[in-house]
């Protein structure tokens, strides 16, 4: 670049593009909106049959276009913005060079070299000092920031003030500060063209895996040009509390809030404290580019060979398919794992507005997360909720089986709902943690058995914390915290933290123990702390084993009458085999008594939760 | 001492868990297969019935429900969805229930106690047969009332709330379930 195209340049001009594109991103987000909540939802709501499901799948597949749309026109947004504040700052760089030109009288060549005059007096011999050309240092490539350039500049620069003419230094100054300019404007161009070249979509109607996993692509190489030129975009406080997470994004202008969703979503998506409506936007995103690209590794592992062959009159294991086994079996296991559960969101996204189920806010998303996935997800907008329940599933959690949890919590919904119609409830999956894969993974040989409540309780701390940031302080919703199986380990030890756990209620169901002694340890009052258990063979083993294992202090798990918490009645809809999983089902003809308590004690109506009558002999 | 009956349970439900799993398939062989076991677990054979019908049915129970109770009034929307019938499928895969929670509220027309009443007299007269009418066994001891429908097996539960209940919304709880069915073969369950 010439600095005369430097001069001549109008960034201003790229305003206009930047409107234009992030015009075309504002669109591409509302008719995707408007498509999910009005549309699809109404369509789902009134409308039944085969045809009604095949439109509402196009509809569905519009709004993804659309979010594709919104996607990749946010990054030319943003690099173009960028790439705009590079360019005005070299300008301006340039002007005040030029202007400085003016002012000493010296001449600034085509080349961007300057020309000073010969001085006007006779020094002491008895000549005039010799006028010359100042040549920029940075003109000709010479990074500017190294530091041995900037020792040899300063050895320049005092040469100079060797020479007789004082314009010589002048004229150096300012042949150097042109020469930046110039070197600052053709960095922003060369690292943007590359850039915006390959946010270039093909112009078929069909937005593929590959297109979703470009754009993953597409935002990496953006930030990197971000980063690379030394975009001016404040990053969120180190190690923030979620009340400084919020203040910092509350600070944020809205394209720099669009910028920061469209380079770093991942960062958005996890950051507690944030509004929930950010979060989801940014972690629908991650999740349409991670189903892309597991999607395009899933068809890149070869067809599984034959497993089955014939040696003689014996079937044996082919060959063929051990040496695919070997190579693909357990990977293609993992993408399927974590596809099931991407389709498990996506077919809670799906039933918003039918059957009456209120939008879902995915709040947090990974597939692999602390290792089986991270999954976080609310029904109903948490940050508007009058009572809100975090949840936290138990043992064997993972990406394939989420929907399980996600299922239960509708359910929850629903009856919470149906308890208190008048308030607003949201009800959350938290599922940020990495959960025991099986029962006998915390026999007591196997060390420390509350590594991982430990491990996940600081993240549900602050996931908590950030939940009541959002929705405006501690007394702006009732927050019933909730923890299932192991799940409630981590609950117990979270209360634990420094801090505690910002709670009105806790309340578990069957819980191996809660890493207390009692209930009144839980920080939230005995009458507020909530237990459940099953009278089946599984729930008795969990419980049992967890007592066992010691993840209750003292041998106290929170179904003993000593604990002290209010015990649910479970109800008979447990079979006398399996109950572990049951609490949230109404099965068999019956209403869950489990579910409808503990809808209660979302709502905090406490005098409608069904508690067991204590035994003969037993203490209260 | 606590240790070996517990690991013996496991290791016994697991086996149980993966004989179950190895009856999964299609065809009908495996669907009659998967009925026996059903059938075994659950004490009747499941119907089979297409998700959008048995939801019906039970939207159907909840809007005579409605008109039997003779007030008017506001009444929450989601209507009656399929869930897992653990018993037989804890994956949600074949074998569903219908419920259907919802309640009524803001009354313009009656009050809560002779929708109650209604309900107490006109229920026998639909075909229902009550098995529970008193409080219920809650600190607050709310009117309750059980039915179920001989014919269809749909259960029916009634409970009058938060009367008098300041800074609560005073409402009829209703509870519509089902029995456990099937899906016809080639139905997707979970996105149904």
């Amino acid at each position: 670049m010439k600095y005369q195209t430097l001069a001549a340049l109008e960034p201003a001009d790229l305003d206009k593009l930047v409107d234009g594109y992030r015009a075309a991103s504002d669109m591409g987000s509302h008719a995707k909106d408007k498509l999910n909540d009005k549309v699809a939802f109404k369509m789902r709501e009134y409308l039944s049959g085969a045809a009604a499901q095949a439109a509402t799948r196009q509809v569905g597949k519009l709004s993804g276009n659309f979010h594709y749309a919104q996607a990749q026109c946010g990054l030319i947004r943003t690099n173009i913005q960028f790439l705009k504040e590079a360019l005005e700052d070299a300008r301006k760089k340039l002007k005040d060079a030029l202007a400085s030109a003016e002012t000493e009288g010296v001449k600034v060549n085509p080349d961007g070299s300057v020309t000073y005059p010969a001085a006007g007096e006779k020094d002491g011999d008895g000549k005039r000092p010799e006028g010359g050309t100042a040549t920029g240092k940075s003109a000709h490539g010479a990074g500017l920031s190294g530091s041995a350039d900037k020792q040899l500049e300063a050895l320049d620069r005092q040469a100079k003030y060797h020479s007789d003419n004082p314009k010589a230094v002048k004229a150096q100054e300012i042949a150097d500060d042109i020469a930046a300019a110039v070197h600052a404007a053709t960095k922003a161009d060369q690292t943007y063209a590359p850039v915006l070249r390959r946010l270039k979509a093909d112009d078929d109607l069909n937005v593929s895996n590959t297109d979703w996993a470009d754009t993953k692509k597409d935002t990496a190489a953006s930030r990197k040009a971000a980063d690379e030129i030394g975009a001016d975009l404040p990053s969120p406080p180190k190690d923030g509390s979620p009340k400084d997470n919020k203040s910092w994004w509350d600070g944020l202008s809205q394209d720099d809030k669009d910028s920061y969703i469209a380079l770093r979503p991942n960062a958005v998506g996890s950051l507690d404290g944030l509004p929930s409506d950010a979060r989801d936007e940014a972690n629908r995103m991650k999740l349409a580019e991670t189903k892309g690209t597991l999607e395009n590794q899933l068809s890149a592992i070869p067809k599984e060979p034959e497993k089955h062959t014939r040696v003689g009159d014996v079937w044996t294991t082919s060959a063929d398919w051990r040496k695919w086994n070997e190579k693909y079996g357990d990977r293609k296991k993992a993408l399927n794992n974590e596809l099931k559960g991407i389709d498990a969101i996506q077919a809670r996204f799906d039933k918003s507005g039918k059957k009456g189920l209120p939008q879902a806010y995915l709040l947090g998303f990974d597939a692999k997360g602390e290792g089986d996935g991270k999954v976080i997800l609310a029904n109903g907008n948490p940050d508007e909720a009058k009572h809100t329940v975090v949840h936290v599933p138990g043992t064997t959690t993972n990406m394939g089986n989420i929907g399980g949890t996600l299922n239960s919590m509708d359910a929850l919904w629903a009856a919470s709902h149906k308890a208190e119609p008048n308030q607003s409830v949201s009800t959350i999956t938290w599922f940020d943690y990495d959960p025991p894969d099986d029962i006998p993974q915390y026999v007591p040989n196997t060390g420390n058995t509350s590594k991982w409540a430990e491990d996940g309780a600081p993240a549900l701390q602050r996931f908590v914390q950030g939940a009541e940031t959002a929705q405006g302080g501690a007394d702006a919703s009732h927050t019933t915290v909730s923890g299932h199986s192991y799940g409630s380990t981590v609950v117990g030890q979270a209360t634990k933290e420094h801090g505690g756990l910002p709670a009105d209620d806790i309340m578990v169901q069957g819980s191996p123990g809660m890493q207390v002694k009692e209930a009144k340890e839980l920080g939230v009052g005995p009458e507020h702390v909530w237990s459940v258990a099953a009278p089946a063979v599984d729930d008795t083993a969990v419980r049992e084993g967890g007592r066992l294992m010691g993840l209750g202090d003292s041998g106290k798990i929170p179904n003993d009458p000593p604990f002290g918490a209010n015990r649910m009645d479970p109800g008979d809809h447990a079979s006398s085999l399996f109950g572990h999983s049951s609490y949230w089902d109404q099965q068999g003809g019956e209403p869950s008594k489990s579910l409808n308590s503990m809808a209660n004690v979302a709502v905090g109506h406490y005098d409608n939760v069904d508690l067991l009558v204590p035994r003969f002999g037993e203490n209260e | 001492m606590w240790a070996l009956p517990i690991v013996g349970l496991i290791a016994l439900a697991t086996v149980w868990v993966s004989m179950e799993e190895s009856g999964s398939g299609s065809g009908a062989a495996s669907m009659s297969r998967q009925q026996n076991r059903a059938k075994d677990v659950l004490g009747y054979e499941p119907e089979v019935q297409a998700v959008p019908k048995a939801e019906g049915e039970v939207n159907g129970i909840s809007s005579r429900v409605l008109d039997w109770m003779g007030v008017r009034g506001q009444v929450t929307e989601p209507s009656a969805a399929a869930h897992v019938c653990r018993k037989v499928d804890p994956d949600f895969e074949t074998y569903y229930v219908v419920n259907h929670p919802w309640s009524v509220f803001e009354l313009k027309k009656g009050t809560f106690d002779e929708a109650m009443d209604n309900l107490r007299r006109t229920l026998p007269d639909k075909g229902w047969k009550i098995t529970k009418d008193g409080p219920m066994d809650t600190k607050a001891a709310s009117p309750e009332i059980i039915a179920v429908q001989p014919d269809s097996h749909h259960t029916l539960t009634v409970q009058w709330l938060n009367s008098g209940k300041s800074g609560r919304t005073e409402l009829i709880s209703v509870d519509v379930d089902s029995r456990c069915f099937r899906v016809p073969e080639g139905t997707e369950l979970n996105r149904s």
